[in-house]
């Protein structure tokens, strides 16, 4: 690979991430490899590993900053200029404080046992540190544990997840019923769409057969008497095109309404389906 | 190297290494000064340092440098805060240690 397609692939990597923040960080890297100097463009890549990585960490260091402002369980405390800024349960402090004398929490010491849920401004993994085993410095996949505790059912409280069984107990009964409510009425709307077109290709079958026994009618009565043949005719002729119009709009509703109308509560579905999905990883 | 180097070791690192230029200093002469301390990979520091730009403890300027625009970053003033809070946590954390590696050996 060379410094063209390194960066280039990277770029792809980033597509998904603010133009402001891509742009950024490919000037970054861009910069680096001039200062680097051409001569030293394969080793640089070498050293820096794959883009892949690259754009892992910078995105990982992008989503450890928005978990501050959503304490959930698991998380972290903050060192700040001399403060320490509890965040979430899950870590208790008395942690912290026990494993040294004064209020300070080192997220290093902290991570101790808490695997997937150390995460936050340092957005890293802390499993690596608590284990005791030597390993080399790695930034870490990070961002794959972001996302487990991020959006992860099993990251939830334990009373959060009886809580939830309990409403879902009582409240069972009741949605129950009111679901079958609105099934039957949909199943009653549908027949009544349904018989409808039925009933409208009905008229229009029955008025075209009256047109047409009018007709033989009217003819057989042509020798009788003109006037009556004229008028049973006539009226045999009005039965027909009502017929005939029923028939095509009744045609119509079936073939071109009806796929429409199922088309659009699809859509409606369908949208209603991504806000939800949407609120849903914005809080889990 | 044998022990992890965490978050907050890492900024710290990178933050005392930037504090040695006080006219600020740029990504790749910052990530060789860092690799002489700690055997890092140079993927790692990228998000390091824009964390601590976003942090406010660092700030970046730009200078024209042979024809082409070159970003320098430089520790602010909450920068060297910081790095005073780190360089004192650091001391405590690495006597403590040192104390206790001592203590086994002693008859204190």
């Amino acid at each position: 690979m060379n410094k063209e397609g390194f960066m280039s692939s990277l770029e792809g990597l980033l597509a998904d991430i603010p133009t402001a923040e891509r742009e950024e960080a490919l000037q970054y890297y861009n910069d680096y490899f001039e200062d680097a100097g051409w001569e030293n463009e394969e080793s640089v890549i070498r050293s820096l590993g794959s883009p892949r990585k690259i754009a892992e960490n910078i995105k990982a260091e992008l989503k450890g900053e928005e978990l501050p402002e959503k304490a959930k369980a698991g998380d972290h405390a903050v060192v700040k200029y001399g403060q320490i800024v509890p965040v979430g349960e899950g870590i208790s402090e008395e942690k912290a404080l026990g494993a040294q004398d004064h209020k300070r929490e080192n997220l290093n010491a902290s991570g101790a046992g808490q695997n997937d849920s150390v995460v936050g401004e340092y957005g890293n993994a802390s499993e690596k540190y608590d284990s005791g085993a030597y390993r080399s410095v790695e930034y870490v996949d990070s961002a794959k544990k972001l996302e487990n505790s991020g959006q992860g059912w099993k990251n939830l409280p334990v009373w959060a997840i009886i809580l939830i069984i309990c409403l879902a107990v009582i409240v069972l009964p009741g949605a129950v019923g009111i679901l079958t409510g609105i099934v039957g009425a949909l199943a009653g709307i549908l027949a009544a769409w349904f018989g409808l077109i039925l009933c409208g290709g009905a008229v229009g079958v029955g008025l075209i057969a009256t047109a047409i026994a009018l007709s033989v009618i009217a003819f057989l009565c042509l020798v009788a008497s003109p006037a009556v043949f004229a008028l049973i005719f006539g009226v045999g002729l009005l039965c027909g095109s009502g017929g005939l119009i029923a028939m095509a709009l009744t045609g119509w509703l079936a073939g071109s309404a009806t796929p429409a109308i199922f088309k659009g509560v699809g859509r409606f579905l369908h949208f209603c389906a991504r806000k939800i999905r949407k609120l849903w990883r914005k809080y889990f | 190297m044998v022990f992890n180097t965490g978050a907050a070791l890492l900024d710290a690192i990178v933050l005392a290494v930037v504090s040695r230029e006080p006219e600020g200093t740029y990504g790749y002469k910052i990530t060789q000064e860092v690799r002489q301390v700690i055997d890092l990979s140079e993927s790692t520091l990228y998000p390091v340092l824009r964390r601590l730009q976003k942090d406010e403890c660092l700030e970046v300027y730009d200078m024209e440098c042979s024809g082409r625009n070159r970003r320098y970053y430089k520790v602010t003033s909450q920068g060297w805060a910081q790095l005073k809070l780190y360089e004192s946590e650091w001391r405590q954390y690495a006597d403590k240690i040192t104390s206790l590696f001592e203590g086994g050996s002693s008859t204190t």
